[in-house]
């Protein structure tokens, strides 16, 4: 288990006096892409949010390069080299395209690699660069959803998780993220966990899945056996 | 035409002191969705330490206003600290910490009026200068107010467009989950923007004191004010703060040219309807 | 043994018999109820109206009580003229503490306690509120302050006096304020003058600038403020400021407009009460010393008169004891007050209670000096309306 970048172990996380997540393990290899399944309320999104340190856990613990991070405040795991690209394309709608991206790296100290991360993102996304100067909120779904990959981008992240990338998006931009998705993890090595609906588009670029079923992981291994319609119906 | 252009520059000194009061609560109430009344009497309290220093202590003018600015900025603060974190903490629906806040309002109030008395209090010695521009009459308060809006207004402006903590604060006001996630304190910047705003209230505080002297309810009509302006203006917008602050500024007295005085307060309330019916999201709240 | 022990009781409850029944205040204390303001934006009146009606209090206690009988303030709050608390304390007075007299202030509640009063024979004594519409609420209701008629008809007489013709007017938007206005609208014209300008403020107003301004583009000889404290400051300030050089005459100046105003007040004239100790008067000099060792301050007329109010019950508490009444109620003290309507005031000399209830007394008339100081410059006779 040493080799995991990022282990979890046996997390519980609940609200109250409410479990929503129980005692999962899950574990993220360097440069690994795992996918995350499962039925809508199933704990997926709590289980994300409780890794990036959004919200408490009850129990269990979280480790990063072999480190105990569990609960640790979001700007630390930034620092780490953690990033995290919530549901619903994350950005803030006021502000330009540029300030979004520059508000990625809001942490990094080293503000003189601004320009070049920035560069590194309208590579990635050209049209990021095209529509540098406009406000946010004017961007279409799919450019919002590119944006805030780009500002999850701007500070090299290590790991890079992702909460339905594709969500409410167009069959050919969802097609497109996956792809860019895919970029990421070749070129700069980012191991990517993404939690996410779409099987068709979502399973090809993996290659680890977990299920999870009303909190618990009920499946962690290659993704070709979930291609079969009916043994995904069993797990969900 | 003498009455218009009386009435003119009134408006614009009143939606002068307006805007201001509203540009510290809408900064307060946009970064944080907190809706601060506690607001009047931090106000209230700026100006009641100001009297204290001049009046007291024997402090200069100038240091007396610096009082009162510590004075609301530490009492905002200890207020986000000790009543409002608490409630944020455990995700508490807004109208709960809505009623916190009256609450707070009640007891700072009451409060003045126990240690101060409900005599209004006056700093002795102090006379404002009286000019006139052709057949318009103003007095150095008047210009105070006015330029203690264009300094802290552009100060404000320039504080959130090139300052790190500024770029959090824009942040946080437009979406406070993302800023969470990119790693920023938002702690920390309510800290901050409480300080802030309740330091900027203190001015007119300050100015008001001199102007008409201190009552322990005067924070109540500042408040009020200042809400109508933020909601009129936008909020999480400064600029629409400032000119919802001018708008009820010159309704007041613009509008009141041909129109008896007794609908004065009547009349602000009829705008704020109508504007809040026509673009119910403040005028200029963006897309 | 029976009839031993029959007897024996029949003995004692003679004996009982012929003490009489207790006077029910005698070796007890005598209750005086207040509805005062003592909180809100005019809680200043409740503390000053209560320090006084304190002072004659303890000052009568002192001095024995009257024959024997201890004296004692109850205090209710209005909360600076609300009708419902006032009602609210009024049934409290009455239901918890038995109260047949009360000092009341402020139009409003006092207007709402009326019926009450005269339900409940209640008497009601008001030395602050001064809203013509109380004339008559009750046949128990007295007052020991002049009413608005007469400060309004007084500083009117004197515009006339003067020889103005075109007034602008300025009133606050409360029950007082609206009362005078009215009166103001009446009289004038009766006076032969004209009204050219009618502006109001909301009570506690921080902007009246709007106001101000249509004053002074009116083209009147005189503005006539129907103000009172803390506004009544900030309009004599406001109007220097915005250059308005006509006279300006009102009804009220307390020293807190007078801290606010400072020298812009000069040359302001106005109508009041006029509690003036420095008069050849030891029983004004008296209350005036004592309550500014007490206090640190100088005792307005408000405080005056609700000194002065006490004494009143406490006269005719005495004359009811002297009658054999031992447990006197409104309507008794009120048949007492009828029976001998001359008291001693604290202002100079005797006040005498007119058949609408109001005692006679004259309205002072002032000038505000360069100083800022008032400065009496005469009485002025207004006839009191009747009922």
């Amino acid at each position: 288990m040493s080799e995991q970048l990022l282990a979890v172990e046996r997390l519980s996380v609940g609200y109250g006096k409410k479990t929503v997540v129980h005692e999962v393990d899950l574990g993220l290899a360097e440069r690994e892409i795992l996918i995350v399944l499962g039925h809508n309320g199933a704990g997926k999104t709590t289980l994300m949010q409780a890794i990036f340190g959004l919200i408490r856990t009850q129990s269990g613990r979280v480790l990063y390069r072999g480190e105990p991070i569990t609960g640790r405040k979001p700007a630390d795991n930034v620092l780490g080299g953690i990033a995290y690209v919530p549901q619903g394309h994350g950005i803030f709608r006021s502000l330009t395209v540029r300030a979004n991206l520059e508000l990625g790296a809001f942490v990094v100290r080293d503000r003189s690699r601004l320009e070049e991360d920035m560069e590194t993102v309208f590579e990635m996304f050209p049209i990021l660069r095209e529509r540098a100067t406009q406000i946010g909120g004017t961007l279409s779904g799919g450019q919002q959803q590119m944006l805030a990959i780009g500002m999850a981008l701007m500070h090299k992240p290590s790991v890079m998780i992702l909460d339905e990338p594709s969500i409410g998006l167009a069959p050919n931009l969802v097609e497109r993220v996956m792809r860019s998705i895919q970029t990421i993890n070749r070129e700069f090595g980012t191991a990517i966990l993404m939690v996410e609906q779409n099987v068709r588009y979502g399973l090809p670029i993996a290659q680890r899945a977990a299920v999870l079923k009303t909190g618990r992981k009920v499946y962690d291994g290659p993704p070709e056996p979930l291609e079969d319609r009916v043994e995904l119906m069993k797990l969900f | 035409m003498d009455l218009f252009l009386q009435l003119l520059l009134n408006g614009f000194v009143n939606g002068s002191h307006y805007a201001l009061l509203g540009v510290g609560f809408g900064l307060i109430f946009g970064t944080t969705n907190i809706v601060h009344f506690a607001y009047g009497p931090v106000y209230a309290a700026g100006a009641y330490s100001a009297w204290t220093a001049a009046a007291l202590l024997g402090f200069p003018l100038f240091l007396a206003g610096l009082t009162g600015v510590a004075a609301a900025t530490v009492l905002g603060v200890a207020s986000y600290l000790l009543l409002y974190r608490p409630f944020v903490r455990r995700d508490a629906p807004t109208f709960v910490v809505l009623i916190a806040s009256l609450g707070l309002f009640i007891l700072l109030e009451n409060l003045i009026a126990i240690l101060f008395g409900t005599d209004k209090k006056v700093v002795d010695g102090y006379s404002a200068g009286i000019h006139f521009i052709g057949p318009t009459f103003y007095t150095d308060i008047h210009i105070y107010q006015i330029a203690s809006l264009m300094i802290l207004g552009l100060a404000l402006a320039a504080f959130l467009r090139l300052t790190n903590y500024g770029k959090a604060i824009q942040a946080m006001t437009d979406n406070a989950d993302m800023a969470r996630v990119i790693g920023i304190d938002t702690n920390k910047v309510s800290i901050l923007v409480f300080a802030i705003g309740s330091a900027i209230s203190a001015v007119p505080a300050v100015l008001i004191l001199l102007r008409d002297g201190a009552l322990p309810n005067m924070g109540f009509i500042a408040v009020f004010v200042a809400f109508l302006a933020v909601v009129v203006g936008g909020v999480g917008s400064i600029l629409g703060a400032v000119l919802g602050g001018f708008l009820l500024g010159m309704v007041e007295n613009v509008g009141m040219w041909q129109i008896p005085t007794e609908w004065q307060s009547t009349i602000a309330f009829i705008v704020l309807f109508f504007v809040l019916l026509v673009r119910p999201q403040g005028l200029f709240k963006g897309t | 043994m029976r009839r031993f022990l029959g007897l024996t009781f029949c003995a004692i409850s003679f004996a009982a018999m012929a003490v009489g029944p207790a006077r029910a205040a005698e070796g007890e204390t005598f209750k005086i109820g207040a509805l005062l303001g003592m909180t809100g934006a005019s809680s200043y009146y409740g503390t000053v109206m209560s320090r006084g009606a304190q002072i004659a209090i303890d000052e009568i206690n002192a001095d024995g009580g009257i024959d024997g009988t201890k004296l004692e303030l109850l205090i209710e709050d209005h909360k600076g003229g609300n009708a419902q608390a006032g009602v609210a304390g009024m049934n409290r007075l009455i239901n918890i503490h038995d109260i047949k007299a009360v000092l009341t202030s402020f139009s409003p509640p006092t207007l709402a306690v009326a019926p009450i009063a005269t339900e409940k024979k209640i008497f009601m004594i008001n030395g602050g509120g001064f809203s013509a519409k109380m004339i008559g609420a009750s046949p128990y209701l007295f007052h020991n302050r002049s009413l608005a008629t007469d400060f309004t008809r007084g500083i009117l007489l004197r515009a006339k006096e003067h020889g103005f013709e075109k007034m602008a007017m300025i009133s606050v938007k409360t029950d007082a304020g609206e009362n005078v206005r009215e009166i103001a609208h009446q009289f004038w014209p009766e006076l032969g003058g004209a009204i050219v300008a009618d502006e109001s403020v909301a009570y506690g107003a921080a902007n009246m600038d709007t106001q101000i301004a249509k004053l002074r583009t009116s083209g009147a000889d005189f503005i006539f403020a129907a103000i009172f404290r803390p506004d009544a400051g900030t309009f004599l300030k406001r109007s220097k400021e915005f250059g308005i050089t006509v006279p300006r005459l009102g009804i009220e100046y307390t020293p807190d407009d007078q801290k606010l105003a400072g020298e812009a007040a000069a040359g302001f004239e106005f109508t009041t009460d006029y509690f003036h100790p420095t008069d050849d008067n030891p029983w004004a000099q008296a209350f005036y010393g004592k309550y500014k060792e007490l206090f640190n301050e100088e005792p307005d007329y408000y405080a005056a008169n609700y000194y002065e109010g006490v004494y009143v019950i406490a006269e005719l508490v005495r004359r009811a004891f002297e009658a054999g009444i031992d447990n006197p109620d409104g309507a008794q003290l009120t048949e007492l007050l009828w029976k001998e309507p001359t008291f001693k005031s604290v202002y100079g000399g005797d006040m005498v209670f007119q058949e609408n209830g109001v005692a006679q007394k004259r309205v002072g008339l002032f000038e505000v000096q360069a100083d800022s100081e008032k400065k009496f410059l005469k009485f002025i006779e207004t006839t009191v309306p009747g009922k």
